[in-house]
């Protein structure tokens, strides 16, 4: 176990104690025998007992690792991500071909390409994913108020 | 003698031109996500998953397992010309192989990689065939319970042996487990863990978690990562330079053998996975070479055994997931979640009821692995120069292919919101070593272990002794419990013996 595993088993323990508590909403056991809410209840108990296992062993014997968030959560990633949820939001307003280009245009934009050729690329991209998928395989897709 | 029947049968199948063609596009596809770092098997048969759902369920299964195994031919060509693996079970090859390529070997690597693979492939199907029918005659004689202690033996088996930490296998299993839930309860018909969302009601889709977990995590990971372009070997474009030579041949028979038996013996235990038997094949060659000095200084066997171990490894792990309808890694659960996509009901029966997919399957894998041989020989400098594409103009695409994946299932915004929590998810486990299989593998089983233990608490009118009072759920049940104290005794054990 690392450090990090410190706060990360109390997130799974209380996850855990909330999928007993909505498990025990459920009915427990039925006429068919064990009833909808017996298997999460059980798992939400597995849930906690193993967060607890992981929350002593992060405590006794952590192994030392630097697996702090800092080096994994840079600037770049949070905005990718970011952008991901814009797409996802906006996807079913500007339709799926004109969202999927302004993603590429911002992903490569957040990789150090030049907004011409990010524009370029992504705009390449988009036509792509029209003919592919829309044109050839007939995949329906949110339409954008341009038809596509 | 009926074995013979089904396979010519098979053949007959897997040779219509319509399933050639599929059978095709999936080496194909394969071996191009085999090469290229940042997608992986179980990621690239989620997203091309949704596309298959108008597709004769033969064919669609006969293009996804083709992904499945090509990726592994695709896998070595990263290893051997730019050392950095494409598959996680190519990452032995780069040792060898890309000392060889540094020694201006890289074209006989390159072939070595490509004929071992065709071989072990090949062998490993007979293994397949022989071992399927038989432990499908075994597991007919299965009722809930056992089914239940199976499932369960093989989730603590794969929880055992995917990561480093047992623990956080297990969690993420019983998360998987639980996702499962989500939805209708089949029993009962009553909705569960759906907070009033109807989206939610029809449950979550294995191939949004799967996709989310295994494409946008492993995207959101290389962000920011991919700016250096890749330093690579030149490959010739004859394909007699390609052609490792008689000698390497010679030397490489018994590797070819080892790696066949090790790959297939590995793929069939649940959750071993092909990196391990990769290398345990590598272990093995070092021991019985004659000059072990020669690896990791351009050893060709130090190729060619772990090349065919990560094939023969495919073939491996088919036996439990057609026979008891028990898959061993994301890839195969993936495969597993296919099958039930299009209707087909997985476990012992499949032999039986579904001829046709499931003997089409099994010798299209050897058409494929033929394909494989002739597309990886010759045409290895084309896939080769794909990894002049710096990664940075292709995940914007792994992007988009996701959307369009997970969209086309239900046509709901919802999934896309969905697919992007579990990429969060599947980034953050990246970063603090949760694997993410075992959750896929909840996910896919999950209503199969539920549906086991509910009617096996019926069969008993409520009481849980039934699991140890029928000796096969009994032993597997054992087995399950001597995979879950092992790493502690193992522990106390070092520490005992350690001064």
């Amino acid at each position: 176990m690392t450090h990090s595993d410190r706060w990360i088993g109390p997130l799974f323990f209380f996850f855990g104690i909330f999928v007993v508590w909505q498990a025990s909403k459920l009915e427990f056991a039925s006429s068919y025998g064990a009833g909808s809410g017996f298997f999460p209840y059980w798992l939400g108990i597995v849930i906690v007992l193993l967060a607890v296992v992981v929350i002593v062993a992060a405590w006794r014997n952590p192994s030392g690792a630097d697996d702090t968030v800092a080096p994994h959560l840079s600037k770049q990633k949070v905005a990718a991500y970011l952008a991901l949820l814009a797409f996802v939001f906006t996807v079913e307003i500007v339709g799926f071909i004109i969202a999927i280009t302004c993603l590429s245009a911002f992903l490569l934009k957040l990789e150090g390409e030049s907004w011409m050729r990010a524009l370029a690329v992504a705009s390449a991209t988009g036509v792509g994913f029209y003919l592919f998928f829309v044109r050839m395989l007939s995949v329906t897709l949110p339409l954008g108020p341009l038809g596509f | 003698m009926d074995l013979l029947t089904n396979l010519l049968h098979g053949f007959q199948v897997a040779l219509l031109p319509m399933n050639l063609l599929f059978c095709l596009i999936g080496v194909t596809v394969g071996t191009v996500v085999g090469i290229l770092p940042g997608i992986g098997t179980t990621a690239a048969v989620s997203i091309l998953l949704p596309l298959t759902f108008r597709m004769d369920s033969t064919s669609a299964m006969i293009m996804l397992a083709g992904i499945y195994y090509g990726t592994k031919y695709g896998g070595s060509t990263t290893s051997i010309l730019v050392n950095t693996p494409g598959e996680s079970s190519s990452v032995v090859t780069c040792i060898d192989g890309y000392q060889m390529a540094l020694q201006g070997r890289a074209g006989p690597a390159l072939g070595i990689a490509a004929i071992a693979s065709f071989i072990a492939g090949t062998l490993g199907l007979f293994g397949l065939i022989l071992l399927g029918p038989m432990l499908t005659k075994v597991a007919l004689s299965f009722g809930p319970p056992e089914y239940f202690a199976l499932m369960t033996m093989g989730l603590t088996s794969v929880a055992y042996l995917a990561g480093r930490s047992i623990t956080k296998a297990l969690l993420t299993t019983a998360i998987g487990l639980l996702l499962s839930t989500v939805g209708f309860d089949i029993f009962t018909g009553k909705l569960r863990f759906t907070f009033n969302h109807s989206d939610l009601s029809d449950g979550i889709s294995f191939i949004t978690v799967a996709t989310g977990l295994f494409a946008v995590g492993e995207v959101l990971f290389n962000v920011g990562r991919s700016s250096a372009q890749m330093e690579m070997f030149k490959v010739s474009s004859r394909l007699r330079d390609l052609l490792p030579s008689w000698q390497d041949l010679l030397d490489c028979r018994w590797s070819f053998v080892r790696g066949t038996v090790i790959g297939f013996v590995v793929g069939v235990l649940p959750g071993a996975g092909s990196s391990i038997s990769s290398f345990l094949s590598y272990a093995l060659e070092k021991r019985y070479s004659k000059h072990p000095e020669r690896f990791g200084k351009g050893a060709i066997e130090g190729v060619a055994g772990p090349e065919g171990a990560n094939n023969a490894d495919t073939a491996g792990a088919m036996v439990p997931m057609l026979s008891l309808g028990l898959p061993g890694s994301g890839g195969t659960a993936v495969l597993l979640g296919a099958l039930i996509l299009y209707g087909v009901q997985p476990g012992p029966l499949l032999f039986q009821q579904q001829p046709k997919l499931v003997w089409g399957l099994i010798a299209s894998m050897y058409v494929g692995n033929v394909m494989l041989l002739i597309l990886n020989l010759p045409l290895v400098p084309l896939f080769a120069s794909m990894l002049r594409l710096p990664y940075r103009f292709l995940y914007p695409l792994i992007l988009g292919f996701c959307f369009v994946g997970v969209y086309s299932v239900r046509q709901s915004v919802t999934d896309l919101w969905v697919l992007s929590f579990f990429g969060l998810l599947g980034y953050l486990f990246r970063i603090y070593d949760y694997p993410s299989a075992p959750l896929v593998l909840g996910l896919v089983l999950g209503p199969l272990i539920e549906r086991a233990l509910r009617q096996s608490m019926v069969l008993s009118q409520g009481d849980p002794m039934i699991f140890l009072t029928r000796p096969i759920s009994a032993s597997l049940i054992g087995v399950a419990i001597i995979l879950l104290v092992m790493p502690t005794l193992l522990a106390s054990f070092k520490g005992k013996s350690s001064p």
